[in-house]
């Protein structure tokens, strides 16, 4: 990551090439929505680049991006009216499944934001509960008792259990 | 539900992170074995594990795209980094190595691979489209298997000048911005007025589009060796839709396939083309091709003054029927496509949002679904009647109305049919 502090375009492409696909989890897990995640990952990566001169460590790159992305995205759902709906949806197979996966989505809009983010970086992350502790700056323990509850609360949203 | 399953539901959802020590997770297979409850519990929670895992996988499906585009958009798609590479991919990124391969797979001449791979190593859309944004002037010809085709060349003055040469030496020019136009005819040394579009939908707009990485984000790069020179082919298949023009017989295109070559030493475009398809699979292929970037012109061949001993033949009624001809075409043309995507006709021409035309002066007639092709949709909203009015159609057909009582008849006969 040092040389995320020369000034180069290519190092532009770098930070899009190694930080891409975290950025784009994180605004998703805020957001819920494919296009307004891929606009705000956009902006993200750009702020960042721009502002890399206030990334005092280092080695803090990703908790530091989160909290840009987290900014950009809260900004963004305090300012937009109108988005515009996500345009790919998972294929369902069957009917069945076509209903979960309309409860999951729904639940996971409805899931509180500070389980969401954790549950759906795990699995865009390669389902690595240690990373996602450190590029949230919590700790392991405290990263596996949010997936914990969060798949439990996701559970009983799905189920309509909403109450507890 | 006891303590114990509670316990266990516990474990169970920890059990997703892989969290569990062995001893906890034979705990937990033993209790599994004995409890259905759990057991359903442990399914419906592994059920919306892999839910929710093909989720995000469809999701990540498209990131190498997005990537590529952030990176079009910013101006940041030269040549990637090399030193984080694997073995593969340095292979990979050899021309000869890449080729060979593919020459294996397919025994083909056309090469098709990774758009972003390819495009990282030689050109990138992006890098087209910087090259040829502020591009002043364009020149191109045309030719096609199709028989509506009858333009021979072309040149642009950007943003809004068109002058096309035709083959039997006729010459249009067109003031796209002022909606004027003027056709020349050498032989007879006549000069007509001619209404031109406010905003053109034809080759000319066509061009325009193609500076917008947007609009032609490329899906697949092949390549084809022509004079001696390897030219890379943006390829991009459109969403099937109505709006890809109609054949001679007017069956309209619904599917259009489209390559841009490029040549690699100009990053340049270098001519185009188009296959489009109607829905009974019928093919129709338009080329552009000597396509040329500021290439020289002088701004007199885009003047609308008319040449000295030309004749001026001006038809105001002609010019007027042209333009509300064209308007309602374009009017018709963007019912056809919201059709297309909402299963009807709007339910007012505002929700069109064609802000060019003023749509005031025209009066507008849903048809009901089961309305025939030669139902009348559009015509021009009059308060006494003068020379006649425009009308149009759902099939499309617009027609000039000389007489009252014959429009009257026409809306009589389709209120009486409903």
């Amino acid at each position: 990551m040092a040389s995320l502090l020369k000034e180069d375009q290519a190092l532009f492409r770098r930070l899009v090439e190694e930080h891409y696909e975290y950025v784009f989890g994180v605004c998703f897990s805020i957001l819920v929505n494919e296009h307004d995640a891929e606009d705000m990952a956009q902006e993200t990566l750009l702020k960042g680049f721009l502002k890399r001169d206030d990334l005092v460590e280092i080695g803090q790159f990703r908790p530091w991006i989160t909290r840009v992305a987290r900014n950009l995205c809260v900004d963004f759902l305090r300012n937009k009216k109108h988005r515009k709906p996500s345009r790919k949806d998972p294929e369902p197979v069957s009917q069945q499944e076509m209903e979960t996966q309309v409860a999951l989505e729904m639940a996971i809009k409805r899931l509180p934001e500070d389980l969401r983010v954790p549950l759906l970086l795990y699995h865009f992350d390669g389902r690595n509960a240690r990373s996602i502790a450190e590029h949230l700056n919590i700790s392991h323990s405290n990263a596996c008792q949010k997936l914990k509850r969060a798949r439990r609360r996701l559970h009983e949203l799905i189920n309509g259990r909403s109450d507890k | 539900m006891s303590r114990l399953c509670d316990q266990f539901k516990e474990l169970i959802a920890d059990s997703f992170g892989g969290i569990l020590t062995t001893e906890q997770s034979q705990d937990l297979e033993n209790h599994l074995t004995d409890c259905s409850e759990c057991r359903a519990y442990a399914d419906d929670l592994q059920e919306e594990d892999r839910l929710l895992g093909r989720w995000i996988a469809s999701l990540n499906q498209d990131m190498a795209k997005r990537k590529q585009l952030l990176l079009m958009r910013t101006g940041t798609n030269g040549p990637k980094q090399t030193e984080k590479n694997s073995m593969w991919s340095i292979i990979m990124k050899s021309r000869f190595a890449k080729i060979s391969i593919a020459a294996v797979v397919m025994g083909a001449v056309l090469i098709v691979i990774n758009p972003f791979e390819k495009a990282s190593q030689n050109v990138a859309w992006g890098e087209v489209v910087e090259n040829i944004i502020n591009a002043r002037t364009i020149t191109w010809k045309v030719s096609s298997d199709n028989d509506l085709v009858r333009y021979e060349e072309y040149m642009v003055l950007e943003p809004d000048f068109m002058r096309i040469e035709y083959p039997d030496g006729r010459i249009r020019i067109s003031d796209h911005h002022n909606e004027r136009g003027l056709v020349l005819d050498p032989t007879q040394k006549t000069a007509i007025l001619a209404y031109a579009r406010k905003q053109s939908v034809n080759f000319y707009a066509y061009f325009q589009k193609m500076k917008d990485v947007d609009y032609f984000d490329p899906q697949v790069i092949v390549t084809q060796e022509v004079d001696g020179i390897e030219l890379i082919g943006f390829k991009k298949t459109h969403p099937r839709k109505l709006n890809y023009g109609v054949k001679a017989d007017n069956t309209p295109y619904v599917e259009m396939e489209e390559t841009v070559w490029v040549d690699p030493a100009t990053d340049r475009p270098v001519s185009l083309e188009q296959l489009r398809t109607t829905a009974d699979g019928e093919t129709g292929r338009l080329v552009f091709y000597d396509i040329a970037f500021d290439a020289e012109l002088d701004a007199a061949l885009f003047s609308l003054d008319i040449p000295p001993g030309y004749q001026v033949i001006e038809n105001s009624a002609q010019f007027n029927f042209q333009k509300t001809a064209q308007h309602m075409n374009d009017i018709l043309k963007h019912c056809a496509i919201y059709e297309n995507q909402h299963e009807q006709w709007p339910d007012r021409l505002e929700d069109l949002e064609l802000d060019y035309i003023d749509m005031s002066g025209y009066v507008y007639i849903k048809p009901s679904a089961q309305a025939q092709g030669g139902h009348l949709v559009l015509y021009e909203a009059y308060d006494v009647w003068q020379q006649g009015i425009t009308v149009g159609f759902a099939n499309f057909r617009i027609e000039f109305i000389e007489t009252e009582s014959e429009f009257v008849e026409l809306l009589t006969a389709q209120t009486e049919d409903q």
